[in-house]
C-alpha cells in the first residue's frame, strides 16, 4: 500500500493536475485547493474558480462510492472533506477529489454565476454600528463616505455558507475596499455586524469572536438570517446574490 | 426532574453534537470530554447519545424534585449528597447514585475548565434540534433554552425504564488520566513557522488561558502569565502576509490556529466552521477529550504525531468503549 504521499503525487502526475493541490487536515479531512497563483484567481475569474469548487461539493454529496464521509464543507477556492478514517478509503477519496475537480472544472459554470436570487439587506452606516469604517477609510486615505458608497455599489454573490450559521461569504468587493483582518481578533463582535476582511464582505448573524473590520450593522427590523426552526433555516444560500442599502438608525 | 440551585459557571446541556451540518455554518457543540460523556451514559444503561450536563466550573447545585438515578464522570470533583433529612454523604466519580424528592447535590470540580458530566437515567430531556440536543451557545439554540443553566431552572429526564432501576448495581468507572500530552499532526501551514517556532511548538510547556471556552483553547507558554511576556510563534520571510489574509477554509476541532499576535488557539466543538488564520496543527481526534480536561491549572505539552497513528489510536479508543458498554451491560 503505498503512503497517501506518493498516491498523491501519482494522481497528480497521472490525471494532470496541475491548477490545484490536495492534502490533509489531520485523520479526518482532505482539503483540494487552487493554488493561489492560478489566474482563476485574478478578479475576473474568482466566481468561476469557486463555481467549479460548488459544483465539486455538488457531485460528491450525489456519490456513493466513498462511504463514510461525514461533511463536504467549502471555502473561498477549496473544499474540505470530513470523513471517518475508520471507514472512508483515503487514497480513493482522493481520487475522487481529484478527477471531480477536473470535470467540474471543464464544465460550464452552473451557481455562482449570477444565477441566484436577489436578497437585498438593509444596513446602518458607521458610528457606534460601525466602529471601524474610520479605520477602514484611514488604510484606504479616503472619506467614511466614499467606504460607504463603494460598499452599498457592489454586485454580491454568495460563495459559500461558513464561520456561523447564516454567515454568507460574500464574493464582489471593490478591490479599493479590501482590508486586512484586525491585528488582534475582537473577543466579542455584535449580532448583524457588516465587515470586510481581505477581499471578502458579510453580515455577521450573532454575535461572536472575529477579527473583521465592522463598518455597519443589519437594520435591526429585519429576519434573523439563521432561525434553526425555519425551512430554509439559512437567510443566504450558495449561489444568492445580495445588494446593502444604507438606512438610518 | 431537577432544580438548579447554583448553576456555576458554564454548565450547559450537550450530546455527542450536531454533526453534518458544517456546510451550512453549524458548529459541531456537544460534550467536550465525549469519552466522560459516553461513560456516564453507559453507566446508566443509556445509549452513548443521550443527553447530559456538562459542568466547567462550579460550585453547581440541583435539587431533586422527584426520583432520579445520576452519575457524574470527568474531571476529579468533590461530589456531595445532602438528603432531605440533613444526612450528608459523599458521591465518587463514576459512582452510579440515586436522588429522593428533596435531596441536593453538589458538584465541584476540583479546577476551573476541568470539565465533568452529570449523566442522567433516560437522558436530559429537551428538543432536538437538527438532529441534536446539543447547545449551541454562540448561536443561541438548541440545549435548554439555546444558553447556559441559570438559577430556578427545570430539568426533565425522559422517561427511564423501572425495571432497570431496580436492578442497577453499584458500578464504578475508574477516571482515565488525561495525563500530559496532546497528539497533533502537523497542519498545512506548519511548514511556513520558522525553525525555532516549530520547536517552541514541540518543547513548550502549555497552558490553557483563562480567557479559553467552549469555542477555543488560547493556550499560554508556562512560566510566562502574563500574555505580554509570550514569545511569539512566526512564520518565515515570505509567508508572513498568510497571518493577516489567508483565503477563507474550513476548520474543525481540534484544529490549532495561528493568529497574528503569535499565540496559537486550538479550536474545540463550538469553534466556526471557517477561518482565515494559518492552520498550524490539528489534534488528533482521539485526543480531543483530553484537552476537555486540561484546566487552567495543568501544563501539557503537544506531541508530533502521523495519521497512521492516529487512526490506530481511534480505534482502539473506540474499542475500549465498546468493552465499557459491554461490561456496564452485565447483569
Amino acid at each position: 500500500m503505498q503512503t497517501d504521499e506518493t498516491f498523491n503525487k501519482h494522481i497528480v502526475e497521472t490525471l494532470k493536475l496541475t491548477d490545484a493541490t490536495l492534502y490533509p487536515l489531520g485523520e479526518c479531512a482532505i482539503v483540494i485547493e487552487i493554488k493561489a497563483e492560478v489566474p482563476a484567481l485574478s478578479t475576473a475569474n474568482a466566481l468561476k474558480a469557486q463555481s467549479t469548487m460548488v459544483s465539486l461539493q455538488k457531485q460528491l454529496v450525489t456519490q456513493t462510492t466513498i462511504q463514510g464521509i461525514v461533511d463536504i464543507v467549502l471555502g473561498m477556492h477549496n473544499l474540505t472533506v470530513i470523513f471517518n478514517p475508520l471507514i472512508s478509503d483515503t487514497q480513493a477519496l482522493m481520487q475522487c477529489l481529484a478527477e471531480g475537480y477536473l470535470s467540474a472544472y471543464s464544465r460550464p459554470p452552473t451557481d455562482a454565476s449570477g444565477s441566484g436570487k436577489l436578497i437585498e439587506l438593509p444596513v446602518v452606516y458607521g458610528g457606534q454600528y460601525g466602529p471601524d469604517l474610520i479605520a477602514v477609510a484611514e488604510h484606504h486615505q479616503c472619506k467614511v463616505e466614499t467606504v460607504i458608497e463603494q460598499h452599498v455599489a457592489g454586485d454580491y454573490q454568495v460563495c459559500f455558507m461558513g464561520f456561523q450559521p447564516g454567515f454568507g461569504y460574500l464574493h464582489g468587493l471593490d478591490p479599493s475596499l479590501v482590508t486586512p483582518r484586525k491585528k488582534q481578533p475582537r473577543t466579542q463582535v455584535a449580532a448583524g455586524s457588516v465587515g470586510i476582511a481581505g477581499n471578502q464582505t458579510g453580515v455577521y448573524p450573532s454575535s461572536a469572536p472575529g477579527g473583521w473590520q465592522i463598518i455597519g450593522q443589519l437594520a435591526p427590523n429585519h429576519p434573523r438570517l439563521f432561525d434553526p426552526n425555519r425551512n430554509p433555516a439559512n437567510w443566504l444560500n450558495t449561489g444568492d446574490r445580495v445588494k446593502f442599502i444604507a438606512v438610518e438608525p | 426532574m431537577l432544580k438548579v440551585i447554583r448553576p456555576g459557571i458554564q454548565a450547559s446541556v450537550q450530546d455527542l453534537g450536531r454533526r453534518g451540518h458544517r456546510h451550512s455554518g453549524v458548529a459541531q457543540s456537544g460534550a467536550l470530554d465525549h469519552y466522560a460523556m459516553t461513560q456516564a451514559n453507559y453507566l446508566l444503561g443509556n445509549t452513548a447519545n443521550e443527553a447530559t450536563i456538562e459542568i466547567a466550573a462550579g460550585p453547581f447545585e440541583i435539587a431533586a424534585q422527584g426520583k432520579v438515578t445520576a452519575t457524574v464522570t470527568g474531571h476529579r470533583t468533590k461530589i456531595t449528597k445532602t438528603g432531605n433529612n440533613g444526612s450528608v454523604s459523599s458521591i465518587r466519580t463514576g459512582q452510579v447514585f440515586f436522588l429522593l424528592p428533596g435531596d441536593h447535590l453538589t458538584i465541584e470540580p476540583k479546577d476551573q475548565l476541568g470539565r465533568c458530566y452529570l449523566a442522567l437515567q433516560g437522558g436530559v430531556d429537551v428538543p432536538l434540534v437538527l438532529g441534536s440536543r446539543s447547545t449551541d451557545i454562540a448561536a443561541g439554540f438548541g440545549g435548554f433554552e439555546g444558553r447556559c443553566l441559570q438559577r430556578n431552572d427545570i430539568i426533565i429526564s425522559q422517561k427511564s425504564n423501572p425495571a432497570t432501576l431496580s436492578s442497577m448495581k453499584e458500578r464504578f468507572a475508574k477516571p482515565e488520566s488525561s495525563g500530559h500530552t496532546i497528539r497533533v499532526i502537523p497542519g498545512p501551514e506548519y511548514p511556513y513557522l520558522t525553525v525555532s517556532s516549530q520547536q517552541q511548538l514541540w518543547l513548550s510547556d502549555w497552558k490553557t488561558s483563562t480567557e479559553s471556552n467552549r469555542m477555543g483553547c488560547r493556550l499560554i507558554e508556562s512560566p510566562h502569565r502574563d500574555s505580554a511576556k509570550q514569545k511569539s510563534l512566526k512564520l518565515i520571510d515570505g509567508k508572513t502576509s498568510l497571518s493577516h489574509s489567508m483565503p477563507s477554509h474550513a476548520v474543525i476541532p481540534g484544529t490549532i490556529q495561528l493568529p497574528p499576535q503569535g499565540m496559537p488557539i486550538i479550536l474545540l466543538a463550538d469553534c466556526q466552521t471557517t477561518g482565515g488564520y494559518p492552520r498550524i496543527g490539528q489534534v488528533i481526534e482521539a485526543d480531543l477529550w483530553r484537552l476537555a480536561q486540561m484546566s487552567v491549572n495543568s501544563l501539557f505539552r503537544l506531541v508530533e504525531c502521523d495519521r497512521k497513528t492516529a487512526v490506530n489510536a481511534l480505534r482502539d479508543q473506540r474499542q475500549t468503549l465498546y468493552r465499557f458498554e459491554l461490561a456496564c451491560q452485565q447483569k
